[in-house]
């Protein structure tokens, strides 16, 4: 899983692209993760992410329709990739099972 | 929301955004950000709104989100490659030329480096104390006759006068016996060590860095304190600490302490400290200096530790007045206190009528100069070499241009080759201060490492590098790119006439440099040895000095030298009180008949046993010498010439002269060389009187030398078992005098020699230069039938020029510098004007071997090849070979001349 493992921050973004849907544009996105954790973060930090999961293949994006809030200019919205979902799924699935191996948690 | 005019995103954050920012993210990005800004505003402050628009604008700059404003990193890889061999290939075309060029930067490099650590190490002296800049030695400043003299000799009331008087100014005043020999012993163990008395207050004062024990052990009169090495040539690995030693075999003393020996870079006054005694001993094992708790006699020395508000000049104007109205002589002599700060002691120490006047920082301050000179020289002659190929060079930079190359790339990989040059010789000169710092530490007596861990350091070197690679690289980078890319092809490239003239006047200034330097050097040569072969009115061979530093020799003079003088070993032997190549005591307010009123004399004092002038084997010229057996004259005095002159005396002999006590002169002497060769022998009296601090010894000169000693030394054993026996031949300690003399000799010897390769190397690259320049020419007047030698001539005879204009710009400031240095001496050679004559000569020889070669390789050239305008002219073996005969032959002409002149 060397090129295809996701960080902390990787996999919250990713998230919140799934989560966002049409609106998943870098804006939104760092907008709902202040709002989601309560950490802050630079739009550039979270672009940054975006353009890296893309160049990974877990993400796709094509730009969007203009609003006049940001003077007219287009957005870029971001969908999760097949390999998006799968690496994901991974992660959630990775978790499930090191849950399901702590003693002091598991429910059996 | 108010929609001023201000609502809007901070439009210079917008600007910085759009200018670092990719193209093809602007859009997205500042639709982002301008939501951002939007909603902010809308939720808090317009000026937090603005601050964070700000925050996020500096948080794109990200690997990710800038633009690219170089071209691709994988041609710039292929082009730095290039030039890398572009540059080797150059490098190993002209292997002589590149030879010179890089080792001709290093030496220069190699000297900077060594001059600017010993500069740094200069400068560190004393640094390392804590109060460095609050401690002082307190002077006196008296005038005398011959004027204003400064003195470091302190009275003991002087003490009790600061502590009392002044309290407000010093945190300690701390009275110092002077550092001489002493005996530590422990069990068996005897060593010889450097040390002195010194006041409590002294560990703080010197900030005494302890290893063990305390540094307040000088309170008890009983307490010693020792240096690490001290402690370590007496206890070795043992402790120190709690021990008992022996100081001089007479006092029982308790190690109370031991601290770290002091660092090399110290000062005379500290610098051989191995250990410390109580100044309550000093005072308690000698009634004299009790005698003298009210007596303003000068014999102590006194250190002073300011208070942290007082300023060394409040200080200094505060202690002024405090030697008035103290006693008749300071009164006569318009006695002054003044306070001589730390900072200056190592590098400030020469006084000129009572004021400090330079001393080593002008050698400091010279050195730096020469430094940035040899440096400067250097770069102008891989300037200078650089440019002269130039031409050879003109197609490829045409080529390059014709092919697309912008003027800055030429630029820039001219940086790199001066770059890699520079970087080169710089990898060499490390190396060579490597391997020479040990004989430079050797010489100059210091301790000198390449600080290689030290960041400062290669921030330094790293910034040098690229000052000295800028320096030298620009004018080729800049000149060489400027060339017109038909005109290059073509080869009709042409230096103007400017070039030529500013290399030429380069050669004139190095050439009278080294001419400067090179009479300078010869100069001091001549005045050393003429100062060695002065008369010293006395006889050194054969001749050895025991300092008394233990008080085992208390009493002991009397039957030690029937002794010694049994043994066959020794000749005839005598007690002093001063070296004999030093006087220590100087004496004031002596009366004689004649003696004009208000006459402020001062005379130096030699005080010995009556056997003295024997000993010496001085030269008597009228009167007679003490006669041992007569205790009359133990009231009498010898003068020497000077004193008699000094003092006006026609007929001397029988005349009293004196303090209230008057003595009958019985003798005058010859003039003896015992304080510095350089100045005039000094007015000096001799009379009998102890203390004795020094034998003097005549060896048996029917005996060698080795039987001498060994006899001795058993003898010397024999009577003073805790005693080492040490002794010094007076010949050395003679030739000690002149070791600053020497030494400058060597230096200027050295920069010399770097002058005038220096030089060669510039000549070396401009005769090339010129001669390639009128490659055409020669060959055109060798089809008329000029001869190889005719147009030797012909390219030399320019050179001669040159060399001769230098010879005659440099007369001038070598006699200006001649003259001020020769005036320092009083004892003096006088302007050497044949000196001038022989190193124009040697210089011009010297220049026409250097140009020779360039002259002969042009000279011999075959026409048709330098006609047919080829770039590169082939030699056959065969011609190299004719090169190499006509070569003799030339160098020959040039020897021959040489030694006719």
């Amino acid at each position: 899983m060397k090129e295809t493992r996701l960080g902390e921050f990787e996999e919250v973004i990713l998230l919140l692209v799934g989560i966002l849907e049409e609106d998943a544009y870098a804006f939104k996105i760092s907008d709902e993760f202040e709002a989601q954790t309560g950490r802050s973060v630079s739009i550039g930090a979270v672009h940054s992410t975006l353009n890296r999961l893309s160049e990974k293949g877990f993400l796709n994006s094509e730009m969007g329709a203009s609003s006049p809030e940001r003077g007219g200019r287009r957005k870029r919205i971001y969908t999760i990739t097949a390999l998006g979902h799968r690496v994901l799924t991974e992660a959630k699935d990775f978790r499930v099972s090191l849950w399901n191996q702590f003693p002091g948690l598991a429910n059996g | 929301m108010k929609t001023t005019k201000k609502s809007i995103p901070p439009q210079l954050a917008e600007r910085l955004l759009t200018w670092f920012l990719k193209d093809e993210l602007a859009e997205e990005v500042l639709g982002d950000l301008d939501e951002k800004f939007y909603n902010a505003a809308a939720k808090g402050s317009l000026w937090q709104a603005k601050l964070n628009y700000w925050y996020q604008v500096l948080h794109y700059f990200r690997p990710f989100a800038i633009r690219i404003f170089r071209s691709n990193h994988s041609t710039n890889n292929i082009m730095l490659q290039h030039y890398f061999k572009i540059f080797t290939r150059n490098l190993g075309k002209n292997k002589a030329f590149s030879l010179i060029n890089i080792s001709g930067l290093a030496i220069g490099l190699t000297v900077v480096m060594i001059i600017a650590l010993w500069v740094k190490d200069e400068y560190s002296y004393d640094r390392h104390f804590d109060n460095y800049d609050r401690v002082a030695q307190v002077m006196y400043r008296q005038t005398y006759e011959d004027g204003v003299k400064v003195g470091l000799s302190t009275a003991r009331p002087l003490e009790f006068v600061l502590k009392n008087d002044y309290n407000g100014l010093f945190k300690q005043v701390v009275m110092t016996a002077w550092n001489r020999e002493h005996i530590l012993s422990h069990e068996d163990n005897n060593v010889v060590k450097h040390g002195t008395y010194m006041q409590e207050g002294a560990e703080e004062l010197l900030s005494l860095k302890m290893i063990s024990g305390s540094g307040k052990g000088l309170r008890e009169p009983g307490n010693i304190l020792l240096s690490a090495s001290a402690a370590d040539a007496l206890f070795g690995d043992g402790e120190a600490v709690g021990q008992t030693i022996q100081l001089d075999a007479a006092h029982e003393m308790f190690v109370a302490g031991v601290y770290q020996d002091m660092p090399p870079n110290t000062s005379a006054n500290f610098s051989q400290l191995d250990f410390i005694a109580p100044w309550s001993l000093y005072v308690a094992s000698s009634e004299w200096i009790q005698s003298v708790e009210q007596v303003w006699d000068q014999s102590f020395q006194t250190f002073v530790l300011l208070n942290e508000n007082v300023s060394m000049a409040q200080a200094n104007a505060a202690v002024e007045g405090a030697l008035k109205n103290r006693d008749q002589h300071l009164t006569d002599t318009k006695a002054e206190l003044f306070l001589y700060p730390m900072e200056d002691w190592h590098l400030r120490n020469h006084w000129e009528e009572g004021v400090l006047d330079g001393g080593s920082i002008d050698f400091v301050h010279l050195f730096e100069t020469i430094g940035v000179f040899i440096l400067l020289l250097a770069c102008i002659n891989f300037m200078n070499l650089s440019t002269a190929r130039s031409e050879q060079r003109s197609k490829e930079i045409g080529l390059r241009k014709s092919i697309g190359s912008g003027r800055f790339q030429i630029i820039f990989q001219f940086y790199i080759e001066s770059f890699l040059i520079v970087f080169a010789a710089f990898i060499i000169s490390l190396f060579a201060v490597y391997q020479l710092l040990p004989y430079f530490n050797n010489w100059t007596h210091k301790n000198i490492q390449l600080p290689l861990g030290s960041p400062t350091f290669w921030l330094i070197v790293g910034s040098f590098i690229i000052i000295t690679s800028l320096m030298a690289g620009s004018y080729p980078a800049i000149y060489l790119s400027s060339f017109n890319a038909i005109k290059a092809l073509k080869g009709k490239v042409r230096q103007g006439a400017a070039a030529i003239i500013t290399r030429k006047s380069l050669v004139i200034t190095q050439f009278s440099v080294a001419i400067v330097l090179i009479v300078c050097t010869a100069v001091v040569h001549l005045q050393v040895n003429f100062t060695k072969d002065r008369p010293s009115g006395y006889n050194k061979a054969g001749l050895i000095q025991i300092q008394l530093n233990s008080d085992a020799f208390k009493f002991k003079y009397k039957s030690l030298r029937t002794e010694f003088i049994n043994s066959g070993a020794v000749v005839e032997m005598s007690g002093s009180h001063s070296p004999l190549t030093d006087i220590y005591s100087r004496t004031s307010g002596i009366d004689w008949p004649g003696k004009p009123a208000d006459f402020k004399d001062q005379f130096l004092l030699v005080r010995s046993s009556p056997e003295y002038g024997a000993t010496v084997q001085w030269k008597i010229l009228e009167g007679r010498d003490f006669d041992p057996d007569n205790t009359a004259d133990e009231e009498a005095v010898i003068i020497n010439e000077a004193a008699a002159k000094y003092m006006g005396l026609t007929d001397p002999i029988g005349q009293s002269i004196g303090k209230k006590r008057k003595s009958p002169i019985i003798g005058v002497v010859k003039d003896m060389v015992m304080e510095s060769p350089y100045e005039q022998v000094k007015p000096t009296l001799y009379v009998i009187d102890g203390p004795y601090n020094f034998y003097n010894l005549r060896l048996n000169p029917n005996q060698s030398i080795h039987k001498n000693l060994s006899v001795l030394e058993k003898t010397f054993k024999k009577r003073l078992p805790n005693v080492p026996f040490n002794f010094q031949f007076l010949d050395d300690q003679y030739a000690q005098k002149f070791e600053s003399e020497e030494r400058l000799g060597q230096l200027s010897g050295l920069f010399t020699i770097l002058a005038i390769f220096i030089s060669c190397i510039g000549l070396f690259g401009l005769s090339g230069y010129l001669a390639e320049q009128r490659t055409k020419e020669l060959g055109i007047r060798k089809i008329l039938g000029a001869s190889a030698m005719g147009l030797w001539q012909l390219l030399s005879k320019e050179f001669a020029w040159l060399t001769l204009i230098a010879c005659f710009i440099s007369a001038p400031l070598a006699y200006y510098f001649i003259s001020e240095w020769l005036s320092a001496y009083q004892y003096s050679i006088s302007m050497p004007w044949w000196l001038f004559g022989v190193t124009w000569v040697g210089i011009l020889i010297i220049a026409l071997l250097t140009v020779s070669h360039q002259a002969v390789k042009a000279a011999l050239i075959n026409p048709v090849d330098s006609l047919r305008g080829s770039e590169k002219i082939k030699y056959s073996t065969a011609h190299s070979h004719k090169t190499l005969v006509f070569h003799y032959e030339i160098y020959g002409k040039i020897f021959r001349l040489g030694s006719i002149i």
